[in-house]
């Protein structure tokens, strides 16, 4: 299907002038600035869901460790992406989301990557290799992924303009195969589901979660 | 509460938890659960008097991952993501780390490099090793203490959600070695 994937996705570094345009605007706390000019570097990238709207992405070098925040961006609004689905919300009610059967794939990897739960991150499983524990598993249990896992479906419903996206995810020490259903506005909810494998088969796996 | 119920919880619209700020809509709780169980450490307390000493400023960031780090001598920051409340247990360590940060850049070979351009890179790469070394180790002794003066054994649970619960049974080897345990 030729999907972008977010992690190669095309960062291009913006120049000072507008570095410090963005610092200025975003980066204010009561006790004064987050990042600076002289420290940080701010990059862009473009995402094929979003009409008018970019990734923008600020780093300072200086902190310890250095440290990230992303926005989404039209260059004059700047949304937070800080782990709740509200920044997704207020650009699609902007009518920036354009969402189609050879792009929602990637929002719904982007929406994975920037939204968080309490139990922690959802894993969208586009390759099994590049799962967080796969290394850590026996070959047995690789052999069992890899015969369940299968490719990521998507289908289109022309009634309420929805998408229905098959995919395995990873969550809560889960692996499982799910439907996704992507409302028009951008929400995603799962709508049924089935185990491929628990948290007590995969002992010891460094599964990432908080 | 079952698993499509929580995974859904998190993904829902319209909890309007986001402000048009960079500050946690929680931070004031978050930072008094954090300090008051940081003051249940000898290391913990420590540090917040350093903090108190020092003018050093502490905030909640909203962000999407859990962490703590120094933005300057004076502010030291942790973060968590919009519309949740931080556990105490996790926002203890990360303060903890965050504030030895800053206290670092008083003590002699653990303040930060001017510059990897202007630093030798093995002096540098040693410092920076070194420093973080540091953080881990304070960190370290911050959840034992809480566990073992306050019985509070969550924390422990905690860090090891982490990754570092071979590293605090290491610490707990050794203070019983030394017969402080």
């Amino acid at each position: 299907m030729g999907h972008l994937i977010l992690g190669l996705m095309n960062w291009q570094k913006l120049d000072r002038n507008e570095t410090a345009k963005i610092i200025q605007r975003v980066s204010s706390t009561p006790d004064g600035a987050l990042f600076s000019i002289t420290t940080s570097e701010a990059t862009a990238a473009h995402l094929p869901f979003y009409q008018g709207f970019m990734l923008v992405r600020l780093t300072n070098y200086a902190t310890l460790p250095s440290f990230t925040l992303d926005f989404l961006s039209d260059g004059n609004s700047f949304y937070l992406l800080d782990g709740s689905p509200d920044p997704l919300q207020k650009i699609a009610a902007r009518g920036a989301l354009n969402l189609n059967e050879r792009n929602v794939v990637e929002y719904v990897d982007f929406f994975f990557k920037h939204v968080t739960t309490e139990e922690g991150d959802i894993y969208l499983i586009r390759d099994v290799d590049d799962m967080p524990f796969m290394d850590s598993l026996s070959l047995d249990q690789q052999l069992h992924i890899r015969r369940a896992h299968s490719d990521i479906g998507v289908a289109y419903n022309r009634a309420d303009d929805s998408f229905a996206v098959s995919a395995d995810l990873y969550f809560a020490g889960v692996l499982l195969k799910a439907t996704l259903m992507v409302a028009p506005d951008g929400q995603i909810e799962v709508t049924n589901h089935s185990m491929l494998m628990s948290e007590n088969t995969t002992s010891g796996a460094n599964t990432g979660l908080r | 509460m079952d698993l499509l119920s929580k995974l859904n919880k998190g993904l829902r619209f319209g909890g309007g938890a986001s402000s048009g700020t960079l500050i946690h809509e929680n931070e004031q709780a978050i930072l008094d659960a954090a300090t008051q169980l940081l003051n249940n450490s000898a290391t913990g307390a420590q540090l917040l008097n350093f903090a108190a000493q020092n003018g050093i400023k502490m905030h909640v960031l909203r962000n999407k991952t859990d962490i703590g780090y120094v933005a300057a001598e004076s502010m030291a920051y942790i973060s968590t993501p919009a519309g949740q409340s931080m556990p105490g247990m996790r926002a203890v360590i990360h303060l903890a780390g965050a504030l030895r940060r800053a206290q670092q850049e008083t003590i002699p070979g653990l303040k930060t490099p001017k510059s990897a351009l202007f630093t030798p890179k093995d002096q540098y790469v040693t410092t920076m090793l070194a420093k973080d070394k540091d953080v881990l180790m304070t960190q370290t002794v911050v959840v034992y203490e809480i566990s073992k003066v306050n019985g509070l054994s969550e924390i422990v649970d905690e860090f090891a959600a982490m990754g570092y619960l071979s590293l605090y049974k290491a610490h707990q080897e050794d203070m019983k070695s030394q017969g402080l345990e």
